[in-house]
């Protein structure tokens, strides 16, 4: 009775650890020797953006999914906001914080692009963008950050964009497959973002272009 | 570099220790990587210890220190900027040149013909490699940025060989041949465009009697 009461108290120790330790990163970060402390520019769906800010390296939270109580954290999100005179918002932020600060959710926060696109925009449309290199300069889109809510505007800036590779396909309700991957730069009030790369995979949870 | 003196003593003062016939054999070859296309070529120099046994049903083993001297491979990689005032995308050369060293145990094991007309050996051997690719590029670097760069890659391991060997016994010394396989390097961590060697080599030499068996 004594041996079968420690097996119970073992499996219940045991448990909490198993389940915890089942979690999975998506994440595949690589550096580049020239421009140290970010990584490479691929398009290869690694999950990672990374940039210079102010000349700090400033990179994404890791995609991770499981654990105890089984969460999902994404570095990127797509989304599209309802606007006015027949224009919309499509938006993409992506979470993250200064390479230097080894928690990356103490005061992570966002660098978010945002594009003015017609109401009509769809998942077809989000596709028209790979191979485009866009000037944002304040009235076709913006770049905001750094700031914790993408969904409030409050310090705009200009920059540039490349999509090497965007492709987001709506297999079906809450199933969409696609990925982003390209070059960026801005200038946002006192923030100078400089040799920003980002390589994200999209699925129907962190990319919906729902109203 | 005082390991390798210490290892070459060790080697002097075991050809002096043993009963075997030794020869030492320099030799000159090419081999290519076949993992990668065909795109790695290296020249080859190597020095070979070969060990006759005084036995007569023994067979005979070798050691040996190849060093692989590269040449040159030229690609194109993919580079894009940001500047509004600058074409998308630019073209940055690429130059890898793959090197190593190794060191090789191998038995010899004969198959066929008699010394002097020449004898045909198959070769099976262990060693350990040192791999060192570099990629070197040219290209705008301060308003371009290159697509899944290529980075210079460094490995250390074991690998298993196997091949043929034609061996002629002259008036003096003797020539031989060799074509051999050998087992990768090992593999990346990095996303490459290549993968570390798997060798075929093509090597020549000539031997030269050292020590003539105890009998």
């Amino acid at each position: 009775m004594k041996k079968l009461n420690l097996i119970y108290i073992l499996c219940i120790i045991i448990a909490p650890a198993f389940f915890y330790s089942c979690s999975k990163n998506s994440t595949q970060y690589y550096g580049d020797d020239k421009d140290t402390g970010i990584s490479i520019f691929t398009n290869k769906g690694l999950n990672t953006m990374s940039c210079y800010v102010n000349s700090s390296p400033w990179r994404t939270i890791e995609r991770t999914e499981g654990g105890f109580y089984y969460t999902r954290n994404y570095e990127v999100y797509v989304s599209i906001l309802a606007g006015q005179n027949g224009n919309d918002t499509l938006q993409i932020s992506w979470l993250g914080n200064f390479a230097n600060i080894l928690d990356p959710f103490q005061g992570s926060y966002f660098i978010t692009a945002k594009f003015t696109v017609p109401h009509s925009f769809s998942y077809p449309d989000f596709s028209s963008l790979q191979g485009k290199k866009l000037t944002l300069d304040g009235t076709n889109g913006y770049f905001s950050a750094p700031y914790q809510n993408p969904y409030t505007a409050v310090i705009k800036g200009t920059g540039n964009i490349y999509f090497n590779r965007a492709q987001l396909d709506s297999i079906s309700l809450g199933n969409n497959n696609g990925i982003i991957a390209g070059l960026f730069d801005a200038d946002i009030s006192g923030f100078k973002i400089t040799n920003g790369r980002f390589d994200n995979n999209l699925d129907g949870i962190n990319a919906v272009l729902a109203r | 570099m005082k390991k390798l003196i210490l290892l070459f003593l060790s080697i002097i003062l075991f050809t002096k220790l043993t009963k075997a016939q030794i020869y030492l054999e320099p030799i000159v070859g090419y081999q290519n990587g076949l993992n990668n296309s065909g795109h790695f070529s290296q020249i080859n120099s190597a020095i070979q210890f070969s060990f006759i046994p005084s036995r007569k049903k023994g067979s005979p083993f070798s050691l040996q220190f190849q060093k692989s001297w590269p040449l040159a491979y030229h690609a194109v990689d993919s580079s894009f900027s940001l500047n509004p005032s600058l074409p998308l995308y630019s073209p940055a050369k690429k130059t890898i040149k793959a090197s190593n060293y190794s060191f090789s145990v191998s038995k010899h094991f004969k198959i066929y013909g008699n010394q002097p007309t020449g004898t045909f050996n198959i070769v099976l051997g262990v060693g350990v490699t040192h791999q060192h690719i570099l990629v070197e590029y040219d290209y705008d670097k301060s308003n371009y940025t290159v697509l899944n760069p290529d980075q210079t890659q460094d490995i250390t391991n074991y690998f298993l060989s196997g091949g043929v060997e034609y061996i002629k016994t002259l008036k003096v010394g003797r020539v031989f041949a060799q074509i051999n396989f050998s087992t990768r390097g090992g593999k990346n961590s990095y996303p490459t465009s290549f993968g570390f060697m798997a060798p075929i080599t093509l090597n020549i030499g000539y031997s030269i009697l050292i020590k003539n068996k105890k009998k």
